[in-house]
């Protein structure tokens, strides 16, 4: 190969790239790979342009080596968009896997520090779900065969996810300074929340809070973002749906990796005997998947004619099964039935049939379509198995659990002799507590007696004036100040005629940014009181005493900002003519507040001094 | 439930307190507050024809029923020129309440504080009791509500009675209006009105407020108009329990789980019904977290109406960790 100057090859490899063969060349400055017997690369990749490696895990068949990196030319920090993938044609797998390391120790000292993806990260469906998508999505690099080559498919956040996931585990949230994994969570915890992002702009980046106090109030948040992303998913439930994608020529490509490889085995566990049974000492790999796809089995249920695919001997055994599996309506095991199953939960079902075989139940005489509604039924069978606890099924098995079990469900309690049982008899002292502590003013009634007996000493002159005898028929002379009633009365219904309307507040007109300016003096307010409150209460230290005094130094900058929000509405161009008056209305509680924070740090020095 | 219409008929019962002891103290006197409330059922009865009045009358002994009565007492003013309607009712009143004056024995030196309290719960029940006979015997839709005149105090004997029967009229749905003539708040009735969804009002008669005018404004509108109108009053109905030792107020507490008596403070033994906790079980103060639950265990008792930290309280949410 040509070298530009200065350029010294490091190590040099025979790979196919693009099926191609041909040499790949590793030097200080790129990483090339020429066609055999030519002198230019076919593809090269500069090393500043170089953005990460991939390589196929140690067991697999071949072994490969995938480049991406960024066009030639453009910016630092665009999106990889260029990928090269090498694989060794030597017979010697390990020597093979030797020669590729020699290239990922190479690359992993000029990978930029951005993206660690790590090695051997191809994800191969190791339950990171990444693959879970349908293989539709998979990239479709040149070269890469669709059998067993496990390239990761999903973004490259898929693996890098699996992986820190474990990390976080040991993540103790709260240290200062914080640790690199916390810095990640609280980078996914803000990505994740726009109203915590907005916040925490507003807030730190303005320089009103640090970092470390901003989220030192809401390690909940952390800490709820760390144990969710340790969370492992679960397979797929979808129902499994195998999408060609047609290429250029015409010709139909399916790509199935191992994790569609496994579902297609659990759906059909014949297809799995088939191919433990056939590959590889029958059939090749790559030939056994070609003659699934190519089956009559395979596409029997994909559209409407069944008769598309061809005959096989090794699916056409397949299909006979699944149709003797599905005919068979036996399917129980008669020798360990559950003795315990209430059959009256079904009554309602053959009232008109009784206990009568039940021909109501016969499958449509459509074929084509009911086997596909079995294979529906199946799938459906399997989800709720997993779901499900599936210990159940297991304990009936056995011979003298089903015994125990029985005999427990039989035991009838009230035929065996009573126990009393031991208590404790409840002895309530007083009952009227209960009853006076609800009467508000309690402590009052104690007055009220010594006034009531005052009252009772005379009884005589208290008896006189109860007289009730009137005329009817005359008009009632004097009933109290009707004026002052009505004004009390109404302004009462008032009050509470305010209080019932619906909010007034878009009456008002404020401008879309003034009310943000006072939203946000609100939120810095509001924030920075809840540190100097919680500092306040705890037992005061030195370093509390600092972080206190920082806060109220803070507020400064809060009510400066709040005299100019007023500033702002006073001379805003607003059709709202009182708008300075009510935005300093909208305003006055926080500055209160800040106020009384300030005055009662203050005064609690003070007063430990004093004492 | 349909919805009333504006032709529908009213049932009113009227609750009288006439607690001797308590009308007694009355800057009002019993006689004039008379009259305004017959001005004011005379009034009522006028709204329309088919309107039906019943009036009881309670003190601290007994109940009556003194409108519709069952027999016709002699009506000796034949002469006077009123509204026949009106006349038997207003007759019937005063004779049933001058009877039940002249009945009632003398005081008791050493009663004391029950005295001054009436049997609220049993005039209630009572009126429950013809609510639902008239509107099981009318064909037409009727809507019942009730008004209690209240004079005297609450009585805690009475509180699970009186519950009871606020319930139950939520259940039919009556509303009880409150019109509270002499003396402090009453909590229960309070809660009456709350939960059954009519009014409380309390009458200042000392600063010359006039009960008529208040019973006028807020009591005589029937259940369609209600919906119309706005009512004074109605102001934040404390709901907060006393703790059992103190009787202060308390907003979170502690309750024992055998007896459910409100403490404010953890005590290694439960006053009321002898329970014995386990110590370590209980936090200290400052930690507002939830302690475990056993059969001897306290919980935290986080009481209703718990109003919203505003910028100003001082105390805050994530105090302790």
């Amino acid at each position: 190969m040509l070298t530009l100057p200065g350029e010294i090859i490091k190590h040099s490899s025979e790979t196919l790239c693009n099926k191609e063969e041909g040499t790949l060349y590793i030097t200080n400055k790129r990483l090339a790979w020429c066609k055999a017997g030519s002198e230019t690369p076919a593809a090269e990749v500069l090393h500043e342009n170089f953005s990460s490696q991939q390589v196929s895990k140690a067991e697999a068949k071949k072994v490969m080596l995938r480049i991406s990196a960024v066009s030639p030319g453009s910016a630092p920090d665009t999106a990889p968009n260029v990928t090269h993938t090498f694989t060794w044609k030597l017979a010697d797998k390990n020597v093979a896997i030797a020669d590729r390391d020699k290239y990922m120790a190479e690359l992993a000292v000029i990978t930029p520090k951005k993206q660690q993806i790590p090695g051997g990260g191809s994800a191969t469906g190791t339950g990171a779900g990444a693959a879970a998508a349908a293989p539709g999505n998979q990239q479709g690099a040149a070269g890469s065969s669709s059998a067993a080559s496990g390239a990761a498919s999903a973004a490259g956040s898929a693996a890098p996810t699996g992986q820190s996931g474990s990390e976080y585990g040991k993540v103790k949230i709260g240290a200062v300074p914080a640790s690199v994994e916390e810095i990640k969570l609280r980078q996914e915890a803000l990505s994740k929340n726009s109203d915590l992002a907005k916040l925490h702009k507003t807030l730190v980046i303005a320089g009103l809070i640090s970092e470390d106090e901003f989220w030192s109030t809401r390690k909940h948040i952390l800490e709820t973002q760390a144990i969710q992303s340790q969370l492992r998913k679960g397979e797929s439930s979808t129902w499994l749906d195998l999408a060609p994608m047609t290429q250029a020529s015409g010709d139909f490509k399916y790509t199935i990796t191992p994790n569609v490889a496994r579902r297609i085995f659990k759906e059909y566990p014949q297809v799995k005997r088939a191919y433990i049974d056939n590959v590889p000492h029958k059939v090749n790999e790559k030939l056994f998947w070609k003659k699934f796809v190519a089956s009559q089995f395979f596409n029997r249920g994909r559209s409407a004619d069944s008769a598309k695919g061809n005959r096989d001997d090794i699916f056409d055994k397949c299909m006979r099964e699944e149709d003797s599996v599905f005919n068979n309506t036996a399917r129980y095991d008669l020798d360990y039935l559950t003795k315990l199953l209430d059959l009256t939960r079904t009554e309602e079902d053959s009232v008109e049939t009784g206990n009568a075989p039940d021909f109501t139940m016969r499958p449509a005489p459509m074929d084509n379509k009911l086997s596909l509604l079995r294979r529906f039924n199946h799938h459906s069978e399997l989800v709720l198995q997993s779901v499900l606890n599936s210990k159940r099924k297991q304990t009936d098995n056995d011979h003298k659990a089903v015994d125990k079990t029985l005999e427990e469900a039989t035991h009838l309690e009230d035929l065996e002799t009573p126990h009393p049982e031991k208590k404790i008899k409840l002895s309530i002292q007083d009952r009227t507590r209960y009853f006076t502590s609800l009467s508000k003013g309690a402590s009052d009634s104690k007055q009220s007696q010594g006034s009531h007996d005052l009252d009772h000493t005379d009884p005589g002159s208290t008896r006189a004036p109860l007289h009730v005898s009137f005329n009817i028929s005359r008009p009632l002379d004097n009933c109290g100040d009707t004026q002052k009633t009505m004004d009390i009365i109404s302004h009462s219904a008032h009050i509470v005629a305010l209080q019932k309307r619906p909010n007034r507040i878009q009456e008002l007109r404020i401008p879309d940014d003034i009310n943000l300016a006072v939203a946000e003096c609100h939120g810095a307010g509001t924030e920075m009181l809840r540190h100097l409150w919680s500092l306040i209460r705890l037992p005061p230290t030195p370093e509390r005493q600092k972080r206190a005094e920082k806060i109220v130094a803070a507020f400064d900058g809060v009510h400066a900002r709040i005299r100019d929000t007023i500033a702002r509405a006073n001379t805003a161009d607003s059709k709202n003519a009182k708008l300075g008056p009510i935005v300093e209305k909208m305003l006055q509680p926080i500055a209160h507040s800040l106020n009384v924070g300030k005055s009662t740090f203050e005064n609690r020095p003070r007063a430990k001094a004093a004492a | 439930m349909s919805e009333p219409l504006e032709s529908d008929a009213s049932l009113l019962v009227v609750v009288l307190d006439i607690n001797t002891s308590a009308w007694s103290t009355s800057p009002l006197p019993l006689d004039k507050a008379l009259q305004q409330i017959i001005i004011f059922i005379n009034g009522y009865l006028a709204l329309k024809p088919e309107n039906k009045l019943v009036v009881l009358a309670s003190n601290k002994r007994e109940c009556r029923c003194l409108y519709p009565v069952d027999h016709t007492s002699a009506t000796p003013d034949q002469d006077i020129q009123v509204y026949e309607q009106f006349r038997v009712v207003d007759a019937s009143i005063l004779a049933g309440v001058k009877n039940m004056i002249i009945n009632t024995e003398p005081p008791n030196a050493n009663q004391g504080i029950e005295e001054a309290q009436s049997l609220i719960a049993r005039a209630l029940s009572k009126a429950l009791c013809h609510i639902h006979r008239v509107t099981e015997s009318t064909l037409s839709k009727i809507w019942p509500r009730i008004l209690i005149l209240s004079a005297a105090e609450d009585s805690p004997r009475e509180y699970i009675a009186l519950m009871n029967s606020i319930f139950a009229a939520q259940k039919m749905s009556v509303l009880i209006d409150i019109c509270k003539i002499i003396g402090r708040d009453s909590v229960f009735l309070q809660q009456a009105a709350e939960i059954s969804g009519g009014n409380y009002l309390k009458v200042d008669t000392a600063r010359g407020e006039s009960l008529l005018q208040t019973l006028l404004f807020t009591c005589l509108a029937d259940h369609y108009t209600r919906e119309i109108l706005y009512f004074p009053g109605n102001e934040q109905i404390d709901f907060r329990a006393t703790c059992f030792c103190h009787k202060k107020v308390v907003d979170i507490g502690f309750v024992c789980s055998v007896c459910l008596s409100i403490f404010c403070r953890p005590a290694p033994v439960c006053s009321t019904c002898q329970t014995k906790f386990s110590i370590k079980l209980v936090k200290t103060e400052s930690a507002l977290s939830s302690s475990a639950l056993t059969s001897n265990g306290k919980q935290i008792l986080a009481a209703s109406e718990m109003s919203a930290l505003s910028l100003e309280d001082e105390k805050t949410a994530t105090a302790a960790k």
